[in-house]
This record gives structure tokens, sequence and C-alpha cells, in this order.
């Protein structure tokens, strides 16, 4: 019986992983790329590279935002004000603008953002236009080119799928302690199946945490049902309730009234947060006799994701709701998941810790496909006498496009955002389609000759994509490495390092192929797996 | 704050002396430096595997010096996965060396754990 139980597990590990795998590799690398979201974006825009930043006192940011946006938009629905903070050292303010005619209202991109110093409130030499790394972090659970609410749907499925790959691999793999420390390299299979157990049994906690607080984030959207029953036809009310933010039916009321000085409210409420600094400020309706000022604490100082929020009216400067002290176990709990989800808690230590089981991820869920592949390959040769079936050669194809076309794309996206001009109109969704681009290229050439050459050619381009980068950033109006190292600049200096070390991973993983002897067919057809070269794709593409 | 760090350092250094020790106890591990079919006598792989028990608890304590007790448990995850990894890469490629690196190891988690303990 039990036996029983582990093969139905081993089939079931081995389906769920492969038939979603290449999606999750996608959301694992883009997702751990967006730990580094802020720091990603500021390496896009090399103009801000040369900012000196000195602390200001958030009221004194606060009213200098202010004292932008009235000039910019004083009759705008709504201000977005995020305050410096140490991994992001500008001013933010964003408000709604017009939609153009035509478009339809309240859509994302009707938003528009500036970059402020928060001493002065002067816009800053208005940086290149990206979306940074925020494009990441949206690609990892909205996709692209579709319906965010599609993209939720199909990431959700996969993420399912990727709970029941942990929790039945779990189950299949026989020596969890026996092997744990176990790693024999130049094995062929062994050693790709050793490199998916250490990679995934060692990071497991992250794996599984990461996975299951994914599902979470996006639960009010994936399970309405508990929301329809309490608040039927009323879900707003229910958000505005759980994040104490002003009734979402809210209106202006038309009548012009003076906004009232933000710096005062800043310091109330940083003070009724024993001093925890301010991370955003909203303002409804600005310069209406319905205003409301929104003042939400900085995250980060607390694993709980719902961070405090106090609302001011606008027009006399009074807190109108402070936050009943606690909204419940479950709104903790889920306050928590999200949380460790998002990791904006996270010291840069822990942030790095975080990312290196990220990474893990991405190499679990890599070699899980590659196992596929791996295993299925002399059964092929056994079969068809030598020929590679349709399903191993599509495998094998979405493999090399996955695993080794993600990172150049990655990597074209960046260079798409040092080499496209500035200035031009549409300029984020011109980076955006160079990297997907570069990715169909990849994919389709993957598809087309499946094998060994393709995989080093990949993984080579890739590899000195992300290398030269650093080189490119200094050539480019960027601090190059010298400079940020010397200046402290640790965001810029960072970016550098890790996309050198992620290049020189890739050129060597090429090199490494092309070293390995493609093993013979007839010995490859052997059951016997003593063939001590890596069997990846292509022994005889 | 650089007791935190050092408490940081002794923390990644007890864990990798703990995982070390811990995978000396196993034969497998132990075959690798001192030749197929040997065995760690009993006595002594007891004491590995107590050794490596009590590195992991000092490295746990060692979060819990730097932060409150629920994000003291996400770092040490962390070090953990660190710690486990670094003993994986030594006994793959330098099995001859990994007594050497977990008595290396512990030797630098105690001495960043007392540094710490004082500078707190």
């Amino acid at each position: 019986m039990k036996e029983g139980i582990r093969q139905s597990m081993a089939w079931l590990h081995t389906w769920s992983g492969l038939l979603v795998g290449w999606v999750l590799f996608m959301v694992f690398a883009a997702g751990t790329a967006s730990y580094f979201r802020d720091e990603i974006t500021l390496w896009m825009k090399p103009e801000l590279h040369g900012v000196a930043h000195a602390a200001v006192p958030e009221a004194l940011a606060a009213t200098n935002a202010v004292t932008t946006l009235q000039e910019k938009a004083p009759k705008s629905q709504r201000w977005f004000i995020t305050l410096p903070t140490e991994r992001e050292p500008g001013l933010r303010v964003s408000y709604n603008a017009k939609p153009p005619p035509g478009e339809s209202t309240g859509r994302r991109r009707n938003i528009k953002t500036l970059v402020l110093d928060p001493a002065t409130g002067a816009e800053l030499s208005a940086p290149r236009e990206t979306r940074g790394g925020d494009f990441f972090y949206r690609l990892h659970f909205d996709l692209h080119y579709m319906p965010p609410i599609w993209g939720r749907w199909i990431v959700g499925f996969c993420a399912m799928f990727m709970l029941v790959a942990i929790l039945s691999g779990i189950v299949t793999h026989k020596r969890i302690f026996k092997d744990f420390f176990t790693f024999r390299p130049k094995k062929g299979q062994r050693s790709w199946l050793d490199f998916h157990n250490v990679s995934a049994v060692l990071a497991l906690p992250y794996h599984l945490m990461i996975t299951y607080t994914g599902l979470l984030t996006l639960m009010f959207m994936y399970f309405p049902q508990a929301i329809q029953a309490v608040y039927p036809d009323r879900q707003e009310a229910f958000f505005s309730e759980l994040f104490n933010s002003p009734p979402a039916d809210a209106r202006a009321a038309r009548v012009s009234a003076a906004l009232a000085p933000l710096g005062p409210m800043v310091e109330q409420a940083s003070g009724a947060w024993n001093g925890a600094p301010v991370g955003r400020v909203t303002v409804a309706f600005p310069n209406d006799a319905n205003a409301t000022v929104s003042i939400t604490q900085q995250t980060g100082h607390a694993i709980n994701y719902d961070v405090p929020t106090l609302v001011f009216d606008g027009v006399t400067g009074k807190l109108v709701s402070a936050p009943a002290g606690h909204g419940g176990a479950a709104k903790d709990t889920r306050g928590v998941m999200y949380g460790l989800h998002v990791a904006r808690f996270a010291d840069p230590f822990t942030r790095w810790l975080f990312f290196a089981c990220g990474l893990a991820g991405c190499l679990m869920v890599a070699t899980g496909l590659l196992l596929w592949a791996v295993k299925e390959r002399p059964k092929h040769l056994k079969a068809h006498a030598g020929r590679i079936g349709f399903g191993l050669r599509l495998v094998d194809g979405l493999n090399i496009g996955a695993v080794a076309g993600l990172p150049l794309a990655m990597a074209v996206y960046f260079w798409a955002n040092r080499l496209i001009e500035t200035g031009i109109a549409q300029r984020p969704d011109a980076e955006i389609r160079w990297f997907f681009t570069a990715w169909a290229i990849a994919a389709i050439a993957a598809l087309a000759r499946p094998g060994r050459p393709m995989w080093r050619i990949q993984l080579v381009i890739g590899g000195a994509a992300f290398a030269l980068l650093p080189l490119l950033n200094g050539a480019t109006g960027g601090a190059h490495l010298l400079t940020s190292i010397a200046q402290g600049l640790w965001p810029v200096a960072g970016f550098d390092i890790v996309t050198l070390l992620l290049g020189a991973f890739l050129l060597y993983s090429s090199h490494y192929l092309g070293n390995a002897r493609a093993p013979k067919p007839a010995r490859a057809a052997q059951k016997t797996d003593t063939d001590s070269k890596p069997e990846l794709a292509g022994s005889n593409a | 704050m650089s007791a935190a760090i050092f408490f940081t350092i002794a923390a990644l250094g007890a864990a990798t002396a703990g995982f070390g020790a811990l995978a000396l106890g196993m034969d497998r591990h132990w075959e690798a430096i001192h030749g197929r079919g040997s065995m760690p006598p009993t006595p002594l792989r007891r004491m590995l595997q107590l050794g490596g028990s009590i590195g992991l608890a000092i490295s746990l304590w060692c979060c819990l010096a730097v932060r409150d007790t629920g994000q003291a448990i996400v770092l040490w995850c962390g070090v953990l996965s660190v710690g486990a990894w670094a003993s994986v890469a030594v006994l793959t490629y330098a099995a001859q060396h990994a007594r050497h690196t977990a008595a290396g190891a512990a030797f630098v988690a105690c001495a960043t754990a007392a540094l710490a303990i004082v500078l707190r």
C-alpha cells in the first residue's frame, strides 16, 4: 500500500510539476527579481544615480509634495505621496490625470508619477520613463498582454499546482534525511535529481511559504464567496473597512475649499505610532470641501503587511477615524501571510536570504523540468530506434525557451532600457516589447531546433548580455562600479555585481555543456546510467 | 548595530558548523572522507549529532538576539538554508576538508557570538 501511495505521488509530482513548470519558472524568476524592485528601478534610471540625499524631515517632504501637486494637478481626484525611504531616496508623487479622450477612466495608465527632490519639491531631472522593477513585479502575477484578471487566474492555477507538486514531492522523496547533504556531480540523471533535491529540500520552508502565501495574496479574488455572503453587492464596503480607507463611493462636493497643511497631520500620525515613520499619504479630492487625507505608516517595521492608517479631514485637518486597535486574528493572519510573501519588512540581509532562496526556487523548477526530459530520453531512444518523439522534442524546446530564454530576455530588457532613446512616446512599452520580442525569438528558435547547441547559444548570449551590463551602465550615464562602490551607492553597485555573477554563471553553464561529450545514442539506449556527462537535450539533434 | 552584525555572522557560522557536524555523523559522508565501508564509532556519532543540534540551536539563539521572535524565525530559516548549502558545497567539492571547515565555522561562530555578547 505504501509503495502504491508513493508511486501515485511520484506520478502526480511529475505531471503537476511539468505541465505548469514553464510558467512557474517565469513566476519564480520575476518574483525573485521583485525583491529588489526598487533597486532595479533605480538602476534603470541612471539620471538619478548622481542625486545625493540627506535625510529630510517627513513633514517638510510632505509639504513640498503638496506645493508641487498644487501646481501640477490642483483639480485631480486623488494625489498619492510616497515619502522617501532608505531604499528609495526620491519623493514620489502620483495623481489621477485626465484620461485621454476615448479611454475608460480608472485605468492604471491614467496615473501620472513624478519623482521630486524631498528637500525642495523640485522635479528631479526627469528620469527616463521606464516601468523598471515594477514590470517584473506585475509580470509575476498579472502576466502581460492580457487583462490582469486572466493573468491572476492563470498564475493562481499554476501556483495551486506548485503547492501540489511540493507536497507530492515530499511524499515521493524516499530519503529526505539520508540524501539531505548529497550532491553527486557528473553522474547524469543522478546529478540532476540530487541538485533538484538539494535546491528544494534545503529551502523547503521558503518554497512552501512563498507558494502558499502567494495564493493568499489574491485570496479575495480566488475566493470571493465569503465576502459576498456577508457584504452582498457591497464588496467595496468590505475593503474600505478592512483597510480603513475612505468609502469607495465617496464623491467630491464640487465646492472648493483650501486644503489644510499636511505637515501637522504627518507629525500627528507619526506621534500616534510612537515615532514610526510615515510611508504614504493619499489625498482624496484635494481643494474640495470633501477632501480627506489618509496617512499610512511606512511598511517594513513588522512582518504584518497591514500597516495602520489614520484618516484626516482635508479641510479642518482633524482626525476623522483612527483604526480600531486590532482588526482581529483573521485580519492579522492575512496581514502576516501577505507580509511574508512580499518581504517588505526585511532588512537588507534578510532580503538577500529571500533572494537566495528565490534563486534556489528557480533552480528547483529548472532542474525539475530538465529531469523529465533526461528521464524520458532513454525510453525514446529505445522505443523509437533513436528517433526523438514529438512530446520529448516539445518539452526540450519549451525547457530551452524558458530556462535559457527567460534570462536572456531579462538581460535584453535592461539593455533596451539603456539603448532606447529617452523622451520618445510610450517608452516603457518599447522596453517591454523588447523583452517579449527577445523571449519570443528565443522560444521559437528553441522549439525549431531543440538541442545542445541551442542550449549553449542561448546561455552564451544571455550570459554575455548579463555580464556586460555593468559596462553598459557606466557607458550610458549610470554610476559604474568604481564610483558606486566609492560613493556607497549600494543599490546600483549591488545590481551590477549580481548581474555580473548571473552572467558568469550562465556563461559557465554553457561552457560546461560544451565540455560534456554528447552521449552516444547506443550508450544512452542502455539502461545503465554510467555516462559521466550531463544528458541535456540534443545528443543527436 | 555592530553587535547585530556579529550575531548574524555567528548565526551563519553556527548553522554551517551544525549542519557540517550532522553530515559527518552520517555514514555516506563519513565514507567519503575515511574510505568505503568505514563507519564513525557510535560515541563519536552521538557527539557529532549532539554537537550539530546544539549548533543549529545556537544559530536560532543568535537570530533571536537581533530580531523579535517572528522575524527571528524567518531569518533563521534563511540562515539554515544558506548554512546547509555551504555544507553541501564543502562535502561535494572538498570532502577532505569538511572536518576543518566545520571546526572553522564553529570557531568563527563562538568568537563572533562572544564578541557580540560583549558589545551588546
